[in-house]
């Protein structure tokens, strides 16, 4: 297993930028994930690392060494794509032991290892059945069985579970994580499904148009999102934004609300933007005193668990995330506060943010 | 008025009973969502509501009418499919107000119409705009205009959102429900999404196989589920279901779990659905926000269960816990943190869990 490195690299395909002048290191035997909506760029990375793509400028490294020249087969990678490219003539097994077979293992190794991979994605029993015969999860695991099934530098994973359904999404993402704990891999993992790209990265990067949003852990970019655009992309239902204008002295005043917060801007001033998460609106009947705002109830909807009630406030409408199943009428007037230490203040202007932690 | 009546139901395809003997009463201006995995029926079903497709037996009547005779055309329901059906080289402009042209509408009301349907959509940017140039969140966003605009009494949807993105899901889902309320059309809403359902629907029907499972608001669907169908796929993470035998003693009753353990049960609303258990194989639900995780300490009479896995998702934390034969998932808060092979006891937040018959599936007083 290897350390994955790309060093300013761009690449552009004509006049669209694929990616510009990209640097990120994938640590050895850590899970990585880079997440984006559709075509941001996320697997034009993937095929630079394959050798698929030859970057305009940059370097790309594996395990240290600088890799541009040398051809795909020559890079050790394993690659899992979304459309699972089983070999519909072989059964699950034989398209287990095809990528050993290739590299002449010897029959015991190759057995040896395809039972260990077989068992480690519990499809033993399924070893003698050709992929027609197998489910849509059940292929899938062949396919990132024989991803694993040799020693490779890296895995790359494309989107390998968005076919599946979202019940077996949420089982398979569980097991590809405690499969690349136990199998000590270092694995690159692209995804578009942000709840997917938080449970299963050690670390996760966010892509906007061709550059780097933010690279930290789940934890780090949920809890302090460094821009609007990653705040805006991490987290369901997302995060509430509040138009205003930031005064001197970190004064915030929300437009048409009575709202006013302070924040430590450090100078920073001109139109603002208060983000805070639906979990962290507190919805009273009786005016609480203090930063509550009116608002009335738009729709309520409940989920079992908790509930996600939409308000009416001016002329926007906000999401709070709650506890359980309480009830409200539509229209019912009612206040909102917020969990001061845990809003954001971006500036409008490039959407960076400024602040974490409000006083009222 | 438009209310819709499903009576014994039928549609087969050669052998596959697509629908079978289906009752269902939709209520005018009422919000119904047919959920269920693919094949279960959910899409024939609102075939045979719109005319697309005829019944083999049974009838649909609109506000205690047969329709069996009349066509699609006058039916008087508004369609809105996965792949929108947008005339790509009209102006969203265009799109809208083709409807209300082709009845012939005034040209103020049309435009007022458009307006407003665009201003609830947030498409009033992309009027002038021809169609093709706009991104798969608007193209859906225009689908369901186009239909809604028309002001149909029925309004049928067949997997609508399923294209979007999540966190403008997310955003569409209320709006969707909000257009419902405010135009008062009675909508019939097709997903495999139990969190769509959930969230927008009036009353659920649940549907497995052709059959009707349940049909109820939400949290009956969810608080009450009928039977391990139902259990299982509302909810996200599903409701733990864990195998264990009814046994009675001095002590009174308990559920043994094997070498999990044993569950004592002094819980009230528990020893009322044992009071009907016909056999002691059962299958013992707890929905993961309602499991409880305490240090063991051995006195609880908790299950013993290793944390085997925990995942930070935002503002929930899913914690995976293993034993011998049994799995359970927990959600606890966004700060949670426990360390994988964690010993942990795990119970039931008291005045939660569900006791269903192993052998009928059917949870135990649900009759």
């Amino acid at each position: 297993m290897a350390k994955l490195e790309l060093r300013g690299v761009t690449k552009t395909y004509g006049k669209t930028v694929g990616v510009a002048n990209i640097d990120l290191t994938v640590e050895d035997n850590e899970f990585f994930c880079i997440f984006g909506p559709p075509s941001t760029g996320k697997s034009t990375i993937l095929r630079l690392f394959l050798g698929l793509e030859t970057p305009d400028s940059g370097e790309v490294c594996i395990g240290g060494e600088v890799v541009n020249g040398r051809l795909p087969a020559e890079r050790d990678l394993a690659m899992v794509f979304q459309n699972l490219a089983l070999f519909p003539h072989m059964t699950a097994g034989e398209n287990l032991a095809f990528p050993l077979a290739e590299r002449k293992t010897p029959k015991a190794e190759r057995e040896r290892r395809v039972n260990e991979v077989a068992d480690k994605l519990h499809i033993g029993p399924l070893l003698n059945k050709i992929p027609a015969h197998l489910s849509g999860g059940e292929r899938q695991r062949v396919a990132i069985g024989r991803a694993l099934v040799r020693d490779s530098n890296a895995l790359l994973m494309d989107e390998p579970i968005s076919a599946l359904d979202a019940r077996l999404r949420e089982e398979m993402r569980v097991e590809l994580k405690r499969l690349q704990r136990e199998m000590h891999r270092t694995l690159v993992y692209v995804t578009h499904d942000q709840e997917e790209a938080m449970s299963v990265a050690d670390r996760l990067c966010i892509i906007r148009d061709g550059g780097i949003a933010q690279i930290g852990t789940p934890q780090e970019i949920y809890n302090a999102p460094n821009s609007r655009y990653v705040a805006e992309v991490i987290g369901a239902p997302p995060m509430n934004f509040i138009a205003g204008a930031i005064g001197e002295g970190g004064a915030f005043s929300a437009d048409g609300l009575d709202l006013a917060l302070t924040f430590k801007t450090n100078g920073a001033a001109g139109p603002g933007d208060v983000g805070v998460r639906p979990e962290d609106i507190v919805i009273e009947r009786e005016a609480p005193g203090g930063h509550a705002v009116a608002a009335t109830i738009y729709e309520v909807e409940p989920l079992g668990g908790f509930t996600v009630v939409a308000l009416s406030v001016g002329d926007s409408v906000l999401r709070a995330q709650i506890t359980g199943q309480p009830q409200f009428t539509l229209g019912e007037p009612v206040h909102l506060s917020l969990a001061l230490d845990k809003c954001h203040l971006f500036a409008s202007a490039d959407g960076a943010r400024i602040a974490t932690g409000a006083t009222g | 008025m438009s209310s819709i009546e499903l009576v014994n139901l039928t549609k087969r395809f050669g052998d596959l009973v697509a629908v079978n003997e289906l009752n269902l009463e939709i209520k005018d201006k009422e919000f119904v969502a047919l959920l269920g995995p693919s094949g279960c029926g959910k899409t024939t079903t609102m075939n045979l509501i719109a005319g697309i497709e005829n019944p083999d037996g049974g009838e649909v009547r609109f506000d205690g009418k047969n329709v069996g005779s009349v066509p699609l055309r006058k039916r008087g329901v508004g369609f809105v499919f996965q792949n929108y059906a947008i005339f790509t080289h009209m102006t969203t402009y265009k799109n809208l107000s083709f409807a209300l042209e082709v009845r012939g509408l005034p040209r103020d009301e049309i435009d007022r119409r458009v307006h407003e349907i665009a201003k609830l959509l947030d498409l009033e940017d992309r009027l002038p705009v021809p169609a093709a140039r706009l991104g798969v969140n608007e193209m859906q966003r225009l689908g369901i205009g186009r239909s809604a605009i028309a002001n149909p009494q029925i309004f049928l949807l067949d997997e609508p959102l399923s294209n979007l993105d999540a966190a403008f899901r997310a955003v569409m889902r209320t709006e969707l429900k909000h257009l419902q309320h405010q135009l008062g059309q009675t909508m019939v809403y097709v997903t495999h999404d139990q969190l769509e359902a959930m969230t927008m629907a009036d009353r659920i029907a649940v549907m497995d196989m052709g059959v009707l499972q349940q049909y109820g608001t939400p949290l009956e669907v969810y608080n009450r589920p009928r039977n391990l169908f139902v259990a299982r796929f509302m909810g996200s993470p599903s409701m733990n279901l864990l195998y264990c035998r009814l046994t009675e003693s001095d002590g009174g009753r308990a559920l043994d779990f094997d070498e999990s353990g044993r569950v004592e049960l002094h819980d009230e609303a528990l020893l009322k659905q044992c009071a009907s258990a016909r056999n002691a194989d059962l299958y013992f639900g707890m929905r993961p926000e309602d499991v409880e995780l305490s240090p063991v300490t051995g006195d609880r009479g908790g299950l013993a269960m290793t944390v085997t896995f925990v995942e930070h998702i935002g503002a929930r934390t899913i914690v995976h816990l293993r034993s011998a034969g049994h799995e359970v998932k927990a959600i606890e808060r966004n700060d949670f943190d426990v360390d994988i092979g964690a010993p942990m006891e795990v119970s039931p937040k008291p005045g939660a869990g569900w006791l269903f018959d192993a052998a009928t599936e059917i949870a135990l007083g649900a009759g």
